[in-house]
């Protein structure tokens, strides 16, 4: 056997143990496999869009036609919580891809190359850091007015201090290990050396941190949305449907809880999931 | 032990400037003309158009213009608002109070949760005590503001008719009524802030659990208790000092949304306001009031650390 084949059979049998071990994991992954099934099937197999109005059913609490009611204009509430799971997801990893992809360049440029660039992208870190994160987010969508894409770039940018922080940490580590010396002793260029020896090493490290980010990016995009600087309607996301179903919460509480229930459970679900993806890749947890 | 304070306050002084640099560009990043928000509906002529600009020194070079306001601002004056028309720290100054009370509070409920939950856990390191403290803290994590503060409003408030669902008194009118229409908010903020706890307070005990200092004072025969309280809490606390300082950001943004639910009039409610009215002179104002104090926060338990764990004052 190759070693290559033996390193994949080690790491399924590594998976099947996590997953035999982590009881709670795996039900949370199929919980959250059946919110990603309604996210992609519901809209597909509904004839009507979540956009549509209807006066003669306002209000109404869930019955068989509407199992989560309607809304006060008479939308379907569980087809707009699927069309809404949509909006959570993409911006969750839109915004955590984008902070990744960002956070690593800044932290392999300051971890490796340190000196003066090391300096400027920890000052624009510290900066960054100095606000709290859903006021920047506030002020950077209020600035360039709300939209999905600035609702993710908002989300993306307040987040890359986690990324920029973690990469340089482990890129300095790394930079400091014998088979780095090695490689600048062969006169090894500096773009080689971080992309070939650099990079690999820090992808489990950086997975994890993306797998934690992508539950606080969904929370971050509900925050803005509640606040009215989200997604602008009509189109359905969770958290501008908690914050137009608020105002009828004595007589028609389905609309924000709803909404509510599903936000908790796909952030809870994604949560357990990503201690489990933790507990896998996270190599200093590995070996203990 | 100055030394250490001025190097901290030397490093602290950059990041403000950049700050308040970034506050202040958000203004002319925006699209649209300030001079508009303050007009409104009426539209005047150019000349008096071009007035307004002159008074308030928007016709003179960006550079210029973020030199006057950091010198007024410094001296704590802010401008006047674009809607309301009042001094902007007299805005401020209405608004800090419930904010400062909410945070506070927040502070306190979190920890008194957090640190009898996260010894437990830790104490009782995979058993079902744990299990429930760490559940709990992973919900606390997962159930943000708006959404937690929504079900408290729908039991509390529509169901039991119990606590008001929104609204303030002022502290100083009558402080029984003050603190409870403060209560559903701070259990909303507090919640939260004291899941995060949960999870750093189990976490810095179970790592000096193990450590040599604790075998030995149980080895001597010390009751469990006097080790747990006179030996792990005074080295295994200390982390959590940091933690309040890192948390104030997020403390701040959750201020933020609790005040939006229930409807209390505070300075994140009111940065936000003035960020969707393009009020900038506030906007400014309020932002800079937040970001000083995360901060500001940081740099006191940087300072403080140094006086509470000597190890770190011989470096």
């Amino acid at each position: 056997m190759t070693t290559e084949g033996r390193s994949r059979r080690g790491r399924g049998v590594r998976i099947a143990d996590a997953l035999r071990a982590n009881t709670w994991s795996t039900a949370a992954g199929a919980v959250l496999l059946a919110i990603l099934a309604i996210a992609a099937v519901v809209p597909l197999a509904s004839t009507v869009s979540p956009e549509t109005q209807d006066f003669r059913s306002l209000l109404q609490p869930p019955s068989l036609a509407h199992p989560v009611g309607t809304d006060d204009l008479g939308r379907d509430v569980f087809l707009r919580l699927a069309y809404g799971a949509r909006i959570s997801l993409l911006i969750g990893v839109a915004a955590t891809a984008g902070a990744t992809i960002a956070g690593a360049i800044l932290g392999l440029a300051a971890g490796y190359l340190g000196g003066r660039t090391d300096v400027v992208v920890m000052r624009f870190t510290d900066v960054l850091l100095a606000f709290p994160t859903l006021l920047l987010a506030v002020a950077i969508v209020g600035t360039l007015g709300p939209s999905l894409a600035n609702a993710t770039l908002a989300i993306s940018l307040v987040i890359v201090p986690r990324f920029s922080r973690l990469v340089r940490a482990e890129a300095m580590r790394i930079r400091a290990e014998e088979f780095i010396t090695a490689a600048v002793a062969v006169g090894l260029p500096s773009r080689r050396i971080i992309l070939r020896h650099i990079l690999p090493n820090l992808t489990s490290v950086v997975v994890v941190q993306f797998s934690l980010s992508v539950a606080a990016s969904m929370l971050s995009e509900a925050g803005l949305s509640f606040l009215g600087l989200g997604v602008p309607p009509p189109t359905p996301s969770w958290g501008t449907m908690l914050r137009s179903g608020y105002p009828f919460l004595d007589r028609a509480p389905w609309i924000a809880f709803g909404a509510g229930l599903a936000l908790t459970t796909t952030v809870v679900t994604f949560s357990m999931l990503s201690d489990l993806v933790r507990d896998l890749l996270d190599p200093r947890l590995r070996h203990r | 032990m100055g030394g250490i304070v001025a190097r901290r306050l030397v490093a602290f002084v950059p990041v403000l400037v950049l700050t308040s640099i970034i506050v202040f560009s958000l203004l002319h990043l925006a699209p649209g003309d300030p001079v508009d928000v303050i007009v409104g509906e009426d539209r005047p002529s150019a000349e008096v158009l071009a007035q307004i600009r002159e008074d308030l020194g928007l016709d003179q070079p960006l550079p210029v213009q973020y030199w006057t306001w950091l010198s007024r601002a410094v001296q704590g004056d802010f401008g006047y608002s674009y809607r309301s028309r009042r001094p902007v720290m007299q805005v401020v100054a209405e608004r800090l109070p419930l904010t400062v009370e909410l945070s506070a509070l927040s502070i306190l409920f979190g920890l008194a949760i957090a640190l009898p939950l996260g010894t437990i856990a830790a104490l009782n390191r995979g058993k079902w005590p744990d299990a429930v403290a760490t559940a709990l803290a992973g919900l606390g994590t997962s159930m943000p503001a708006y959404w937690l503060g929504i079900l408290l409003i729908f039991t509390f408030s529509l169901g039991l008719h119990l606590l008001p669902p929104s609204g303030y008194v002022r502290i100083n009118e009558d402080l029984g009524q003050n603190l409870r229409y403060m209560i559903l908010p701070v259990f909303t903020l507090g919640s939260a802030y004291s899941a995060a706890m949960i999870r750093f307070v189990r976490a810095s005990l179970l790592e000096h659990i193990g450590m040599d200092y604790i075998r030995t004072a149980r080895a001597k025969g010390l009751a469990e208790p006097v080790v747990v309280r006179r030996h792990l809490f005074r080295n295994a606390l200390i982390p959590i000092v940091t933690i309040l300082g890192v948390e104030t950001g997020r403390l701040l943004g959750g201020a933020i949304l609790t005040e939006t639910i229930f409807a209390l009039p505070g300075l994140g409610r009111l940065s936000v306001d003035s960020i969707l009215s393009r009020d900038f002179p506030t906007m400014q104002a309020a932002v800079m009031f937040m970001t000083v104090a995360v901060l500001g926060s940081n740099l006191l338990v940087d300072i403080a650390y140094n006086y509470i764990d000597p190890r770190i004052r011989v470096r």
